[in-house]
């Protein structure tokens, strides 16, 4: 038994004592005689009563259901309780999926400190928390949680069971071993990295880069914000990027959903494809990179997707019409700020930014670089992420999550699995065509599917693995790191190499 | 031997108070902070001295009836000892041990209002109207004073002169509600009434003129058996609050109430500001939770005014909607035997007292406890017997005192050689 514990104990005695006390003063016996009074005096006393239960029942409101109002929410942060962390187990230990412990309190010359021992790999994810510079991270969005001062002794008493006579820790869907796979890989470049379970929305991988130590916020907070790279900013969750060629893929559903077929074909010539009234050509890379180029030729729909051809895409768009792209796009979830920390829990911490799309009545040239994702689109890393995961998870899409111990939210169906499967097929063909732009992906004895993309120098990947029955999806960008297929791709690759050796394929088959 | 179930509740509440005080000092240790464990003690035990003496003094005077109001009472105000030693057994502002004379000098004064009023008590019918008259005449007096801000005046040391005007104007009500009156006695009274909610309106006094305004709805409803005054009150006290809180996004001049209003439906926009109080002290509620942090584990210094205005918040943090939901019950237990009383009196003017005397106390709870779980207006009033404070304390103790010399005359057999008086209404 804890300290925590003994003290439940005590309150939980004066409350009885105080309960035996009003049991005591209703059995003192009225003075005698019946009264006479009028009817209007004993309606009042009872009128009394009832505004002292009205006045109770919005007490009890307040005490057990304000941390449901968004406005209360809002302010709770001015609450200073917080940051009464005055004895060891005032907090609880945060860990991953597997126990590795990501924070835990440590005395250290009398005052207890709370420890990071992954640091600057899971910095986004822990946050920090500094008397002076706040709390971020699971530390702000679990903070009621994780400030176990805070318990009614009911909970306090259930943790008695607790092996270690500690709080239980808070566990975390994060996986270390893919984490640091994630973080090497990056090696400092300004990027990030989010790995899910498609069919859970399980969090494996949220990597961001370049990061910090949170154990050290307190000496170096104004650097790291004056620091022109922005390690502060979590890009996985808040960084939004044009997707590039990786909206290709969410092109392609939206056709075969709308009854395209595979073998819709379109002549890619070496002059491109000009969308009707407008006056820029939009053209393949390879037309830019080599002079002379002859052109594709006529494609079909698993071709133009090996070679990311935005000839053939940007047709495609157009074809479908803005409208129909951009509610193909938001079925898909792009637009949703994913919380990975559901409602009761959370703060304002570890929301994705909603992606971004343009209105739907653009002109047609609009709707063709926004098919080959340029021009207004934007996404973050978790939202492609999921995005990925939703094409993986043949067609419904599963909300991200965090916690290892709380039910995900529902998720929704976003494409017949049909179309899903044909997507799995054009992603695989990225992988194992000849020519296909994620042949950096080929892993043997694993099939990998896969797509790249980059826009204003930032090189993006997506991808799922095992093909047909993913256990796990990918997004990867680095910013000004060149294309996708020579800045993320090796990224991916790592990780995902990283997941074999910890055992995330166990049956994967070459198909 | 008189009053035995009274001294067998007060050793109950010896025995409460002592382990709710024990725990308090058992919360110290394991913590580390400062033990005051001897001094508190002493404060403790010479606050349930006092309340022996008082028992004592009941029984010598040979005083009858309800003897569950005096344990009651005090295990209220102990709890109000309890808090003052939990932020650290001083009061700021006032010189040491103060505090424990004035709550010790409250019990004092409710034994000296049995003692002058037993017997007596229809002296105050025939000074009724001297009583209304003084009312309005303390609150121009202390205007004129120059204390501009809920009457409190720091001539003679910290007194609040205006909590005298409860008392008075209970007696004031008590005495004139007694049978059809003549129309220009009616407009004197309604004038007195304005006159003095008027000049406590320049005190931005909200808190008294709300105890004020109900107390005379809910006597003219008990008095007469007529609930249109209780809707005409509930009518006009909703439109005044519907008025007020369109007043300032209106752009009208957005005085002292209007603001409280606004802070009232709105303290999210701006809460380190003008919504900081009634959002700390939500932040209280929540943190304390179903059974609370445990005496001595809360921060109730985080909520402004937690010793007075707020004192419900810090007891909602440190002992949770359980606890407070019983403190709650004991009020309304308290209550309850007062109105009893009121109801077993057969003098008029003694049932009419009796019912202003607990309506007031009654109000002044409900209000204070409905500003801080937000179901109104912060309108800056104590919680009897358990706020800090020195003339509420005191008025507070005396309006139990007039309940109980009710209580005595009832069981002495009342009305014996009294004039009696026309049937009210």
């Amino acid at each position: 038994m804890d300290l925590d514990q003994a003290l439940a104990l005590q309150r939980l005695g004066a409350l009885v004592l105080l309960g035996w006390f009003a049991g005591r003063v209703a059995r003192v016996r009225v003075p005698s005689r019946a009264p006479s009074a009028s009817r209007a005096l004993l309606a009042y006393t009872a009128a009394i009563a009832g505004v002292f239960a009205a006045i109770f029942s919005c007490q009890t409101f307040w005490t057990l259901f304000a941390g449901d109002l968004p406005h209360y929410r809002q302010v709770e942060r001015f609450d200073p309780r917080v940051w009464q962390l005055s004895r060891a187990g005032d907090r609880r230990a945060v860990t991953d999926r597997k126990g590795v412990e990501l924070i835990r309190n440590e005395a250290r010359d009398g005052r207890v400190l709370r420890v990071y021992p992954r640091g600057a790999e899971t910095a986004h994810v822990t946050g920090y928390f500094d008397r002076v510079y706040g709390k971020s991270g699971i530390e702000g969005a679990c903070d009621a949680y994780l400030a176990t001062a805070r318990r009614s002794a009911f909970a306090a008493l259930s943790e008695l069971s607790q092996p270690t006579g500690l709080p239980a820790p808070l566990r975390l869907t994060l996986d270390v071993r893919l984490e640091h796979a994630a973080c090497s890989a990056l090696a400092g470049r300004r990027g990030a990295v989010v790995v899910l379970n498609p069919v859970q929305g399980d969090v494996l991988v949220l990597a961001s880069s370049p990061s910090f130590d949170p154990s050290r916020v307190f000496e170096s907070f104004p650097e790291l914000q004056a620091d022109p790279a922005r390690p502060l900013l979590d890009r996985a969750l808040q960084g939004l990027y044009p997707p590039g060629s990786t909206f290709k893929p969410v092109v392609a559903a939206t056709a075969l959903a709308a009854g395209y077929p595979l073998a819709t074909a379109f002549e890619c010539g070496p002059n491109g494809y000009l969308p009707p009234g407008d006056t820029r050509r939009i053209l393949d890379y390879e037309a830019a990179e080599r002079v002379g180029w002859p052109g594709h030729g006529l494609l079909d729909l698993p071709r133009a997707t090996a070679w990311s051809s935005n000839t053939y895409f940007a047709w495609l768009g157009v074809q479908l019409g803005g409208p129909a792209l951009l509610a193909g796009a938001r079925s898909m979830g792009w637009e949703r700020a994913w919380d990975l920390v559901p409602g009761a829990w959370t703060g304002p911490d570890l929301v994705a930014s909603a992606g971004r799309r343009p209105h739907g009545r653009q002109k047609a040239g609009d709707t063709a670089r926004c098919a080959i994702g340029q021009s207004e689109i934007l996404i973050s890393p978790l939202g492609l992420a999921t995005v990925a995961g939703t094409i993986a998870n043949y067609g419904t899409v599963t909300p991200p999550r965090l916690l290892l111990d709380s039910a995900g939210a529902g998720g929704w169906r976003a494409m017949p699995a049909r179309t899903a499967r044909d997507v799995q097929r054009l992603m695989r063909g990225v992988v194992e065509l000849p020519g296909g732009t994620g042949r950096g992906l080929r892993l043997p004895g694993l099939a990998v599917a896969g797509k790249t993309g980059t826009a204003q120098a930032h090189g993006w990947v997506i991808a799922f693995a095992p093909a047909e029955r993913a256990t796990l999806a990918l997004a990867v960008v680095i910013e000004n790191g060149g294309t996708g297929s020579r800045a993320a791709v090796p990224v991916a690759r790592a990780v995902l190499e990283a997941a074999r050796a910890a055992g995330y394929f166990p049956a994967a088959r070459e198909h | 031997m008189g009053r035995p179930r009274e001294r067998w509740l007060l050793v109950h509440v010896a025995i409460l108070l002592a382990a709710f005080d024990l725990g308090l000092a058992a919360q110290r240790m394991l913590s580390g902070q400062a033990l005051w464990a001897g001094r508190d003690a002493a404060l403790l035990g010479g606050y349930l001295a006092a309340l022996w003496l008082l028992h004592r003094a009941l029984v010598a005077m040979g005083v009858r009836g309800d003897e569950a109001i005096v344990p009651l009472v005090g295990l209220l105000s102990g709890l109000g000892v309890l808090v003052r030693l939990r932020l650290g057994g001083t009061a700021p502002g006032w010189p040491p041990g103060s505090w424990w004379l004035v709550r010790a000098g409250s019990l004092a004064v409710l034994a000296g209002a049995v003692w002058v009023c037993r017997r007596r008590i229809l002296w105050l019918d025939a000074a009724a109207w001297l009583c209304g008259l003084a009312a309005p005449v303390l609150v121009y007096v202390l205007i004129r004073h120059g204390t501009a801000y809920r009457g409190a005046m720091f001539g003679p040391g910290l007194t609040t002169p205006t909590e005298l005007l409860k008392p008075l104007l209970v007696i004031f009500l008590a005495g004139f509600l007694k049978q059809r009156r003549y129309a220009v006695e009616t407009a004197v009274f309604l004038g007195i009434w304005a006159a003095t909610l008027v000049l406590l309106k320049k005190q931005h006094d909200y808190g008294m003129i709300a105890i004020l305004a109900a107390l005379l709805l809910s006597m003219c409803f008990v008095a007469s058996g007529r609930t249109r005054y209780l809707l005409a009150g509930l009518a006009t006290a909703s439109l005044l609050v519907t008025a007020l809180s369109y007043a300032e996004p209106l752009g009208l001049h957005a005085g002292v109430a209007e603001r409280r209003i606004s802070a009232w439906l709105d303290p999210w926009t701006d809460p380190m500001n003008s919504g900081y109080q009634t959002v700390q002290g939500l932040f209280a509620l929540r943190a304390g939770g179903i059974d609370g942090t445990g005496l001595g584990r809360g921060s109730p210094r985080l909520v402004p005014l937690v010793e007075s205005d707020f004192v419900y918040a810090g007891l909602a943090e440190e002992l949770g909607l359980l606890g407070t939901g019983l403190l709650l019950v004991l009020y309304v237990a308290l209550f309850r035997r007062g109105y009893r009383i009121a109801a077993l009196a057969t003098h008029p003017f003694r049932q009419r007292l009796a019912t202003g005397c607990m309506t007031v106390l009654a109000i002044q709870t409900a209000i204070n406890v409905a500003g801080v779980v937000r179901a109104s207006p912060i309108t800056g009033i104590t919680l009897p017997f358990v706020s800090h404070g020195g003339s509420s304390l005191l008025v507070c103790h005396g309006l139990i005192g007039l309940v109980l010399a009710v209580g005595h005359d009832v069981e002495e057999g009342e009305g014996e050689g009294e004039p009696a008086e026309a049937e009210s209404w």
